[in-house]
């Protein structure tokens, strides 16, 4: 592959980089904190390109003797190479394949992993228990009518919680609708995926759910639901998944960070 | 590409005498590359429709997901590997590695801990330190050691496993003993004809030219031929990410030695970043710890997205080899420092 060929892919690949890092789309694929170095991966990318670029332009401008009269920007290396005998070599294919992640996030831009992964995980959850942990480590929870919880927090509480600390009380999730076929767990599913680096690494922390309305609710659906643990539904024999019996259940907009962490 | 002929650029390295270009047309890969945008254009709502699976769309974020998290990493790494090609001498490397091959192994593997990424940073480095006359027992050592005992990466195993915190002294012991014992393998039976020529080619360089020139154009190269490995890699973990069951984990139970083969299985198809795969392990509470331990060790040492980089890098007739030893390597390694550190089988 040329060096113009190669620079073009690499301008290409850095402004996709740039441009999932600053419309905040990168939330889809990686945790947050990686937002500054994405931008500076796209950068200097570009500016790798540029120099490259800029340089094959000054060369060519420049009429310089080449020895075996070829064009020192024919291929991949010479603009370092007076001799020219560098030429005969194989030149990389594989660059190629950084057209691939180009066309992913420019056409497809795939979006953030939902009910399906959550589905393919099995019995895998995000809510593991900590031998350190007793019911003192969580925090009392805030007084009010309805609380507000990361779904992470709340399947913690309910399977570890010994004091019980959201039992009886009225709790507001975030989530994603995910409907499992399978008949050992069959059920509708209130779910988010919680991410520690990518979303290669995402591992699902989800709620059963119970009580009417939930025949209409489709795959990947987001909602706000509030409801009160069924208390002692997160148990070995569930994998820890809590069941939360339902008083009301509101579409709502993705957020922008799709994932708990 | 198929049909189209690329004169002059994909040839092979036995395509014989050259033809003469003259008769031909003349299709560059730029020319190449316009005709796939302007298609892929075309053909975006088609691609769309056709990519509306669910288990399609889950890999193809995998995919995204992957390529984008480990492209920094490989950014640092390339800037790293151009620095050493244009500022470090080789002479100076000489004088700070002992010149003892065996001595030298240990020392890149501890130099290791200054290199804070994941795997997809250390491999042009390692290259660049062949190039500059390190020799490839140690580069290799300081390759299997950087992505795994860096103070980052053992900080976030630390966090992962609140309760266990011998797990990342058993990680470090693990780890360090793998690139080490790889080390001192190459030694004894390593060949340098394994690894390609091109790996050890350094870019011809005319006479007077800026150090800054070579730095930038060195780290240009590594960064588009080891970014269309990672591609490879990336697409081989989105693949494997949405096609292994995960039925593979609860089948396992409490059996160790299953436990241990599936887990390393696991670390070289999903090829998890360095930085993450304790907090996936951690997730993992059915399993018992040792076959975690396992997993920790031999992830950063192999995997899918790193076999891709090696075989692009230095090789397929290296990486044929180098990849399998350092998996069995790498599985003793953590076994033996799991029973020594965490203490038996558990």
């Amino acid at each position: 592959m040329r060096r113009e060929t190669q620079n073009i892919l690499l301008v290409l690949l850095g402004g996709a980089l740039l441009k999932i890092a600053l419309t905040g789309t990168f939330l889809r694929y990686v945790k947050p904190a990686l937002q500054p170095f994405i931008i500076a991966t796209g950068a200097i990318m570009v500016l790798l390109a540029l120099v490259s670029i800029g340089r094959d332009m000054i060369v060519a401008r420049r009429p310089e003797p080449e020895p075996d009269g070829e064009s020192a920007v024919a291929s991949d290396a010479p603009v370092l190479d007076a001799h020219g005998h560098e030429h005969g070599h194989r030149q990389p294919k594989s660059p190629w394949l950084l057209l691939l992640p180009v066309l992913a996030i420019f056409l497809i831009s795939p979006p953030a992993l939902g009910a399906d992964t959550v589905n393919r995980s099995g019995d895998r959850s995000a809510a593991q228990p900590n031998s350190n942990q007793k019911s003192s480590d969580f925090a009392a929870l805030p007084s009010g009518d309805v609380i507000p919880l990361k779904l992470i927090d709340f399947v913690q509480r309910t399977a570890w919680d010994d004091s019980g600390s959201v039992n009886d009380r009225a709790v507001r999730l975030t989530g994603f609708v995910v409907r499992d076929t399978d008949p050992a767990k069959a059920g509708v599913y209130v779910a988010r995926l919680m991410i520690t680096c990518c979303a290669a690494d995402a591992s699902p922390v989800k709620v059963k759910l119970a009580g009417a309305g939930l025949d209409t609710l489709a795959n990947d659906q987001w909602i706000q639901v509030t409801g009160k643990v069924e208390v002692g539904s997160a148990t070995k024999a569930t994998h820890y998944v809590p069941t939360l019996t339902v008083s009301s259940i509101q579409p709502t907009a993705a957020p922008a960070d799709p994932y708990e962490f | 590409m198929a049909g189209v002929t690329i004169t002059g650029e994909i040839r092979g390295p036995r395509s014989g005498p050259r033809r003469p270009r003259a008769n031909r047309i003349k299709v560059t890969s730029l020319e190449v590359l316009c005709v796939l945008l302007v298609l892929a254009l075309v053909l975006q709502n088609w691609l769309n429709q056709v990519l509306d699976v669910p288990g399609l769309r889950t890999g193809a974020t995998v995919f995204v997901a992957v390529c984008v998290q480990a492209m920094p990493f490989l950014v640092l790494g390339v800037l790293i590997s151009g620095a050493i090609a244009a500022f470090v001498p080789a002479s100076m490397l000489r004088k700070v590695l002992p010149r003892s091959t065996a001595l030298a192994v240990p020392v890149a593997g501890l130099a290791g801990v200054a290199l804070p990424g994941c795997e997809c940073a250390s491999v042009p480095v390692a290259r660049r330190l062949m190039q500059q006359g390190v020799p490839p027992a140690v580069a290799l050592s300081f390759l299997l050691a950087a992505p795994a005992v860096n103070p980052i990466v053992l900080v976030a195993t630390a966090v992962a496993f609140p309760g266990e915190p011998k797990m990342m002294l058993a990680r470090f012991v693990g780890s360090m003993l793998t690139a080490v014992v790889m080390g001192w393998l190459w030694t004894r039976l390593g060949r340098a004809e394994w690894i390609a020529e091109r790996a050890l080619r350094k870019l011809p360089v005319r006479e007077g030219t800026s150090r800054w020139v070579v730095f930038a154009e060195t780290a240009r190269h590594d960064l588009a031929e080891a970014g269309g490995f990672l591609v490879i890699g990336g697409l081989t973990a989105a693949a494997l990410n949405v096609l292994v069951p995960s039925s593979w984990l609860e089948s396992i139970g409490g059996q160790v030695a299953l436990g241990i083969a599936v887990m390393a299985l696991l670390a070289v198809i999903l090829a998890l970043c360095s930085e993450a795969d304790a907090f996936v392990a951690a997730s993992l509470s059915s399993l018992p710890l040792l076959p975690r331990l396992v997993f920790l060790v031999v992830g950063p040492a192999v995997d899918v997205k790193l076999i891709a980089l090696q075989a692009g890098t230095f090789g397929r007739s290296f990486a044929a080899r180098f990849a399998p030893a350092t998996f069995v390597v790498a599985v003793c390694c953590a076994v033996l420092s799991g029973v020594l550190v965490l203490g038996g089988f558990r």
